[in-house]
């Protein structure tokens, strides 16, 4: 008895809050569907008739319900990602962004639409993102071969962060219909709204197989905070674990950027929230930082709609207001606790 | 008794020789010490037998068997590095940091209650019960390095190789720590450390090895390894009545 208790005193409150987080987002994704500024519930309780049914089931199937799952499925990328590359990196400062697999794939997919490529088949444009993607993740996978350290790699990522920023801006620059150029820079602010099903449903399970990666070898997180070359004795093997987590990564984020734009900072903000709640422990922070980046961006989402501003606000430009003064008040807070 | 044996182990990083020719020989039941001045390959010798430096020429053989035929994880459950210093990304529980220690065992090999009842024991083992909640960061550096040898000892390994596990802390916890070790190695585990006081290495080591530019200078007692005309030769220091003195 003294064991379980034991065990029990460390975990229980952590089971606890992560079925509270469960309970939390599947309460915003009832909400998500039902409110906006067609109020669903209200519509469905004073109408009865069948056309008013059929609008209903339009505003669900080819609005709401879109625009629902990839707040869900890009909240949790966003948020396991981030955890994941914290973990990995040893940093609370790390994030998708860092690895420069968001740039990348925004790259990725503005030269799919420059083209014209989005409009000869669907699913170009999610490809885009994660050809993109996997473009940056084979250079950081190039330089991982070699054993480098960690620092090495996040200046890898900041190197191609900023070559695919450029080559964005150039293409930018070099659009010959300011139409064009317009819709790609709207593009890049990040958002939700106005979304295909069928392109959500495409990458909805490449997202959720790089969750399942990272999911797979979260074991070792712990091991790792305790440093890499601790972690090796251990029985790590450090190549390859980098190599999942970065693969994992570039397949959500590649994927989910190509459809959202760029929608920052979730994966820095949840689980720097989140961890001394699951006592900085990096292993079980995973899950609930995927649960908190959808609880998070549902209500990002859900607050946009129901203000009454026109045109609506992109949910990247909303997640950067708040986040980025958060990324300041990290970097004096981390300041604080190491002096 | 199980033994690792070092055979005609070369390691290089560049153009630069770090280790040229080590054999040795360790065995279980025995504590090794392993001594030599800065830079001259001690650390690297460990990294390699804790299998985190795995690009050397030469064998080495864990209980008969190459170390190339085994798992990764095999070997990680029958040897335990703990590094010079930890520096630890989260300021995690030392129950925590002691459990991470059990990493390299599957779910099947230990379950939740094992995994804790193993934990709980070391925890005692080591008097670091009552800090088992508290964040590593809040500990002093002695009762954190207590939390660093448990995270080591926890999977109960057959080797533990230690990188100056004592040198920067205060007496009282230099020979708690080592006493602590040294009850194990009773009880039949081998410990590899390198160690930078030479009279507690004289004091408390079954066996020297010392080690100058890569290369085995010594490898016998204590009283062989460090006797004057080695002291003299590499460190400068020589022994005048059990007190060490400067060489002239």
């Amino acid at each position: 008895m003294i064991k379980l208790r034991s065990i029990n005193k460390y975990n229980s409150s952590n089971y606890t809050l992560t079925i509270s987080l469960i309970i939390i987002l599947l309460f915003l994704i009832v909400a998500s569907i039902f409110l906006g500024k067609t109020n669903l519930l209200m519509l469905i309780l004073s109408e009865k008739s069948n056309d008013f049914r059929e609008l209903i089931r339009i505003i669900i199937l080819e609005i709401r319900l879109p625009r629902t799952l990839l707040a869900f499925v890009a909240g949790f990328s966003f948020g396991i990602c981030g955890a994941a590359m914290q973990g990995l990196f040893r940093n609370p400062l790390a994030d998708p962004s860092i690895i420069g697999v968001t740039s990348s794939a925004s790259l990725g997919s503005v030269i799919i639409f420059y083209f014209g490529i989005s409009n000869i088949f669907f699913f170009a444009l999610p490809l885009g993102g994660i050809i993109g993607a996997t473009i940056s993740v084979l250079i950081i996978f190039f330089i991982v071969k070699s054993n480098v350290s960690t620092l090495v790699i996040i200046l890898t990522g900041v190197a191609i962060s900023s070559f695919s920023s450029a080559l964005t801006s150039l293409t930018l620059n070099l659009s010959p219909s300011p139409y064009a150029a317009y819709e790609i820079m709207f593009w890049l602010l990040g958002s939700l709204a106005d979304k295909n099903l069928n392109n959500v449903l495409l990458v909805t399970p490449i997202a959720i197989l790089g969750w399942v990666i990272i999911l797979l070898s979260k074991k070792w997180f712990t091991a790792l905070s305790l440093g890499e070359e601790t972690a090796q004795s251990m029985g790590l093997d450090l190549r390859f674990f980098r190599s999942k987590i970065i693969i994992g990564t570039a397949l959500s984020i590649g994927s989910i950027v190509s459809i959202t734009g760029g929608i920052g900072f979730i994966g820095l903000v949840v689980p720097h929230l989140l961890r001394p709640l699951y006592n900085y422990n990096p292993e079980k922070l995973l899950l609930p930082s995927g649960i908190g980046g959808a609880i998070l961006l549902l209500l990002a989402d859900i607050f946009i709609r129901i203000l009454d501003i026109k045109p609506e606000l992109q949910i990247g430009v909303v997640t950067a207001i708040i986040g980025a003064p958060f990324f300041i008040y990290l970097i004096f807070y981390i300041k604080r606790i190491h002096s | 008794m199980t033994k690792i044996i070092l055979n005609k182990i070369n390691f290089d990083i560049g153009k630069k020789n770090i280790l040229s020719d080590i054999n040795i020989l360790f065995r279980t039941g025995t504590l090794t010490g392993i001594v030599g001045p800065n830079g001259s390959g001690k650390t690297t010798i460990l990294k390699i037998i804790s299998n985190i430096l795995n690009s050397y020429s030469g064998t080495i053989s864990y209980d008969n068997l190459d170390y190339r035929k085994y798992k990764r994880l095999d070997l990680a459950k029958k040897i335990s590095y703990l590094p010079q210093e930890m520096t630890i990304a989260w300021p995690l529980s030392v129950y925590n940091i002691v459990m991470a220690g059990l990493t390299s065992f599957s779910d099947m090999e230990l379950n939740y209650n094992e995994r804790d009842y193993r934990i709980n024991s070391v925890l005692e083992e080591l008097n670091l019960k009552e800090f088992a909640s508290i964040s590593i960061n809040k500990l002093s550096t002695g009762e954190r390095s207590r939390a660093c040898l448990a995270r080591a000892l926890v999977s109960k390994p057959n080797f533990l190789l230690a990188d100056e596990p004592v040198s920067s802390l205060d007496p009282y916890y230099q020979l708690n720590i080592l006493n602590l070790i040294l009850e194990r190695v009773r009880s039949g585990m081998g410990a590899i450390i390198i160690m930078h006081d030479l009279d507690l290495a004289r004091r408390y080591c079954d066996n020297i090895v010392v080690i100058q530019d890569g290369v085995v200078v010594s490898n016998d007692r204590p009283d062989i390894s460090l006797d004057n005309k080695n002291l003299k030769k590499i460190f400068a220091v020589e022994y005048d009545e059990n007190k060490l003195i400067l060489s002239e």
